[in-house]
């Protein structure tokens, strides 16, 4: 629990199908995000990203490889053991469809700790909601919320069970510039106050560039790193990426 | 997890319509069985000739051989007698204020214009058993001589008779006049007439033996206490109190309890099967819907058993209220059931029900039990989901079946057309039943493989389609190729129903079809007489005296009771047999007789159909063992074997031992044959003059085949039963159109955006309705075809079933209408909204 990294993969390898159709998702990524950061993946549709962030939260279990999560080998871990893991060490967020249409908002924030049988901590719960600003909505069904609204959600969701690092897999791909930046502007907070480690898979240099660093992904393998990123120069690296 | 289950029902009400209903329609059809079942036990028919007697003895009313188990019994087919005696020895139990004997045999008063009063079943009895109803006198009073009856009041009404004037009666033997001494009230389900002991006695024609002893009670002594020690002096005799003293008294009633449980408990089961059945595929399809909320849940953690625990709340919810809707439900349904049964004539109109909470209860909890089976059936795939499918689409199905499952499915198929080659080797009910067995073995096997069976057809329709209609057509085609699984999910249900109707329906017209044409192929007779009530056995031999007639057999339809070993165990059987004159039969019946003569059958002797020797393993000469249709046992010489056992069931008995065992019941039928070049108008007017009331002649040829009652009702029964089946499985089939048309919005918006027009959209569901319907009701059509075509070639030589073609088309035309109607419904809601909305919608 007292690693540097958040999050290590050391020679991950995801190899999806069989012989002449197999296909080489992820080929020996070896990364690590830092505690207390926010960390951007980026890259071409194809280059792995989407997978990167399914190994690292173990959703997918990379073909060989390990992947560390605050020091414990997921790789390793049963799919009992997994589940339990998502409950209390990581939070996720997808691009869409990231709450259930049945239930009201605060219901939907408070589901991983209904799950795993637990109270939620009321002034931890009162944090988190008015982190996000949706204090407001608490009642209403997700078809009531605008795109926006439901990642904040989404986003309070994942915090509420102060998880070791939250997972965003192109939150503001759904989303107009202007709830785009708030919401980044929000991954941002919870990095910098509430010393949250967020690692986010996106395709927009601006939104990478709400990061604290890049991670460039380009045909399943790391193409290289940018710290202090800004949209102009992510662009540039993007743009040169296949010449590396 | 209970209010996560109760939100999700909350928000998707519409997707579990399906499920409800079904556990609606099971449930209260389970209470439905219960209550009859109940009924079968409890209530019936309130006793009314015995009502003042607390205990009344009688005839045991079932067969157990030895080494038979507790529920290998047999109801007798005949009023049984008991002896005259025990009356003596029941007297001299304590507790016991008077025993009284009772005869009762057929009587029926003829009016002065030929008439018989047979409409209700019309008894005559000993005077001094008027006691145990009580009849009491009206006016005048007790027969003193032997000519002398006395009437109820309603019988006396109809036949215009006053006391001190005369009727004539009939008997075993002609009418005879009688004097009117008097005239009683009293219950009047059945006519009652009372002669002197004596006269009774002689009349009955049963010497030692009476119908029952009624025991009047010492006042104070309990009804049970003394039923208990009367039954220690009377053997094997049935001793009845309270509402089973019908049962004695009314041989339709007792046979009505036992065929009450049996239809009930088999019923009820059945239902219950395809209650699972039909839950399990309707929550199958909306859990398939929520595949990206399951995917969702397992993502943010939620475990499999969790996944597995939430539908099984949900189920349960829904299975509470809609099980409690459905017994109540029920109430109405067992009543429904009760008038139809009593409309086809299988239990007495006015046999009562019982109602108590207890099948009720045992509804609820059964259909909760069903439910949750079928939702850990549901369960199973989507607790497994990966979670990374909560990131992606995947809306076109894997493309092929498991091998295991499509190897499983054609075995299936091959084994049930195996067993469809039955009739071939085997004769009448064994071949009827391996039939349809087959049928519904193939079914199933198409069932299993029904993906791979849709896929193949839909190959060859698509080009078909493609051709005929250039937009429409192609993507009908296209669809149905894809989504084999889901045109299989609808496909099967309804080809499934198709199916069964079709071999529920026409697979025992086949059976009663064979009978009656070798029934008429093998009475060569010339007229049959008949007479409402029966006929006495002067009858037959006035007939064989008129100037003209070469031969008059009587008939008499009975029934015997067979034991057979089975392994360890007894089985024991009722099956129809008849009574026949020896030397005449043979002149106006052919019955195919292959070894020993006709003829020969007199005195203690029997002759067996072909196939019941060989099952019994008895050749000529021989002593056969079984059951007479009252009970007693028969030990009868085999003098005869023959071939024509549709048309005279398996045992054939002289007619004079026979008549011994019918409880005093008179003869069916004569029928008679004239001889060569006799003058036929004269023999037929002399037939009808002969002095029996009532009596008419028929040419021979309208004669029914044997048992054709009871094959009747059996067959209304199933189509009972069948209706049940394809009522589920039409609930089924159409909540699975509906679903699966209505979660297409986005495809049917997508095509629009793309430029296909509303109307090409509808004629494309149309075509795709077409084609699923028309799948299934093709195979359908032909996995009845091949057990049905095979098993009237078995039967009757001849390969097209028989029955009228018109139920046929009417099969045929509720499953389109059905798939028409589902599909045409949902789609026209799916393209209500407008398609740039639509094509942003989630489910």
């Amino acid at each position: 629990m007292s690693t540097a990294y958040a999050l290590e993969l050391t020679g991950v390898r995801k190899v999806y199908g069989a012989g002449d159709g197999a296909v080489t998702a992820l080929d020996g990524v070896s990364a690590g995000v830092a505690r207390g950061t926010f960390t951007a993946v980026m890259g071409p549709s194809g280059s792995g990203k989407s997978t990167f962030l399914h190994c690292a939260a173990g959703l997918d279990r990379p073909t060989s490889g390990q992947v560390l999560l605050a020091g414990t080998e997921i790789g390793r871990l049963k799919e009992r053991e997994l589940t339990e893991l998502r409950r209390t060490r990581i939070g996720f967020v997808f691009q869409a469809y990231n709450l259930l249409p049945s239930l009201n908002v605060l219901q939907n924030i408070t589901l991983p700790l209904r799950l795993a049988g637990r109270k939620p901590d009321p002034q931890w719960l009162r944090e988190v909601v008015d982190g996000v600003g949706i204090a407001n909505r608490l009642e209403h069904r997700p078809a009531e919320l605008s795109g926006g609204q439901q990642q904040r959600v989404a986003i309070a969701r994942a915090l509420v069970t102060r998880p070791e690092v939250v997972l965003a897999d192109e939150p503001t791909g759904a989303l107009d510039t202007r709830t785009g930046r708030q919401v980044l502007d929000l991954l941002r907070a919870i990095v910098e106050q509430m010393g949250q480690t967020v690692l986010m898979v996106t395709h927009d240099p601006v939104a990478a560039s709400a990061a604290h660093g890049v991670l460039f992904l380009a045909d399943g393998k790391l193409a290289g790193h940018l710290a202090h990123p800004t949209p102009e120069r992510v662009a540039e690296r993007m743009t040169h990426l296949g010449e590396w | 997890m209970l209010d996560l289950a109760w939100q999700t029902i909350r928000s998707r009400l519409g997707g579990f319509a399906g499920a409800f209903i079904a556990i609606l329609c099971g449930t209260a059809l389970v209470a439905a069985c219960g209550i009859l079942m109940e009924s079968g036990l409890r209530a019936g028919v309130p006793t009314q000739r015995y009502a003042a007697a607390a205990v009344v003895v009688g005839g045991a009313q079932s067969v157990r051989p030895p080494g038979a188990d507790a529920l290998s019994t047999e109801q007798v087919g005949e009023q049984p007698a008991v002896p005259a005696a025990l009356t003596g020895r029941i007297a001299a139990v304590p507790g016991v204020r008077a025993a009284v004997a009772e005869q009762s045999f057929p009587a029926q008063v003829v009016t002065r214009d030929g008439r018989v009063l047979a409409d209700r079943e019309s008894l005559g009895h000993n005077w001094d058993a008027a006691v145990l109803a009580p009849f009491t006198l009206r006016g005048g009073g007790a027969p003193a001589a032997a000519d002398e009856v006395v009437l109820d009041a309603d019988l006396a009404r109809r036949a215009d008779a006053v006391v001190g004037g005369q009727v004539r009666i009939t008997t075993r033997s002609g009418p005879v006049a009688f004097k009117v001494s008097g005239v009683v009230d009293g219950p009047s389900r059945q006519s009652a007439l009372f002669f002197t002991p004596e006269r009774a006695a002689e009349l009955a024609g049963r010497p030692g033996q009476v119908h029952a002893i009624g025991v009047l009670a010492d006042p104070g002594v309990a009804p049970e206490t003394l039923a208990e020690r009367v039954r220690a002096v009377t053997g094997g005799a049935e001793v009845a109190t309270g509402v089973e003293r019908s049962s004695i008294e009314f041989l339709d009633v007792s046979q009505t309890r036992v065929l009450l449980l049996a239809i009930a408990g088999s019923f009820g089961g059945f239902a219950l099967l395809i209650a699972v059945f039909v839950v399990a595929s309707t929550l199958a399809l909306t859990i398939n819907q929520r595949r990206r909320e399951f995917a969702l849940l397992r993502a943010v953690a939620a475990t499999p058993r969790q996944i597995r625990k939430l539908i099984g709340t949900e189920t349960t919810l829904i299975a509470l209220v809609a099980g409690v809707l459905g017994s109540l439900l029920g109430l109405a349904v067992a009543g429904g059931l009760r008038d139809a049964f009593a409309a086809i004539g299988v239990i007495p109109a006015d046999f009562g029900l019982a109602i108590s909470p207890l099948p009720l209860l045992a509804a609820v909890l059964l259909g909760l039990g069903a439910a949750r089976l079928a939702a850990w059936a549901a369960a199973r795939r989507p607790s497994s989901i990966r979670p990374v499918e909560a990131l992606g689409e995947a809306a076109v199905e894997r493309r092929e079946l498991g091998r295991g499952r499509l190897l499983t499915g054609w075995g299936l198929v091959l084994a049930g057309v195996g067993g469809a080659l039955a009739p071939l080797f085997l004769r009448g009910d064994i071949a009827a039943a391996t039939s349809s067995m087959a049928t519904l073995v193939i079914v199933v096997g198409l069932a299993v493989a029904g993906p791979q069976v849709t896929g193949l057809v839909m190959r060859f329709l698509v080009p078909v389609l493609a051709r005929l209609w250039r937009i429409s057509g192609y993507l009908a085609g296209a669809n149905g190729h894809a989504n084999a699984r889901r045109v299989a999910a609808a496909v099967t249900p309804l080809m499934l129903a198709v199916a069964f109707a079709l071999v529920t329906f026409y697979g025992p017209m086949a059976t009663t079809t064979a009978a009656q044409q070798e029934t008429t192929r093998s009475t060569t007779a010339d007229y049959v007489l008949t007479a409402p009530g029966g006929l006495s056995p002067e009858v037959a031999a006035a007939a064989g005296r008129v100037p003209g007639v070469a031969a008059a057999t009587p008939v008499v339809r009975t029934s015997v009771i067979t034991a057979t070993p089975v392994g360890d165990s007894v089985e024991v059987q009722r099956t129809p047999a008849q009574g026949l004159a020896g030397e005449e039969a043979g002149a106006a019946l052919e019955l195919g007789v292959d070894a020993g003569r006709l003829t020969d059958l007199t005195g203690d002797t029997v002759a067996l159909s072909r196939s019941e020797a060989d099952w019994l393993d008895k050749k000529l000469g021989d002593e056969v063992e079984f059951y007479f249709g009252d009970g007693v046992p028969a030990k009868l010489r085999l003098v005869a074997t023959y071939t024509h056992d549709l048309a005279f069931g398996d045992f054939v008995l002289p007619v004079a031992l026979v008549r011994e065992h019918i409880g005093g019941r008179l003869d069916d039928s004569v029928l008679v044959r004239r001889q060569p070049g006799a003058d036929a108008g004269a023999v037929a007017s002399a037939l009808s003059a002969l002095p029996y009331p009532g009596l008419g002649v028929a040419p021979a040829s309208v004669i029914a085949a044997p048992d054709g009652g009871e094959r009747q009702a059996q067959f209304y029964l199933n189509l009972v039963a069948a209706g049940v089946i394809v009522g589920y499985l039409a609930i089924s089939v159409a909540n699975t159109l509906v679903l699966t048309t209505a979660q297409r919005g986005r495809e049917f918006a997508l095509l629009r955006l793309v430029g296909t027009t509303r109307r090409q959209v509808t004629r494309m569901m149309r075509l795709e309705a077409l084609a699923t319907v028309g799948i299934a009701v093709a195979t359908g059509t032909l996995v009845a075809l091949i057990p049905l075509a095979l098993l009237n070639f078995g039967l009757r030589g001849n390969p097209v079933p028989a029955g009228p073609p018109a139920v046929y088309f009417g099969i045929i035309g509720g499953a389109v209408l059905l798939g028409m109607v589902a599909i045409g419904v949902a789609t026209s809601v799916a393209l209500r909204a407008r398609p740039i909305d639509a094509i942003g919608l989630r489910e």
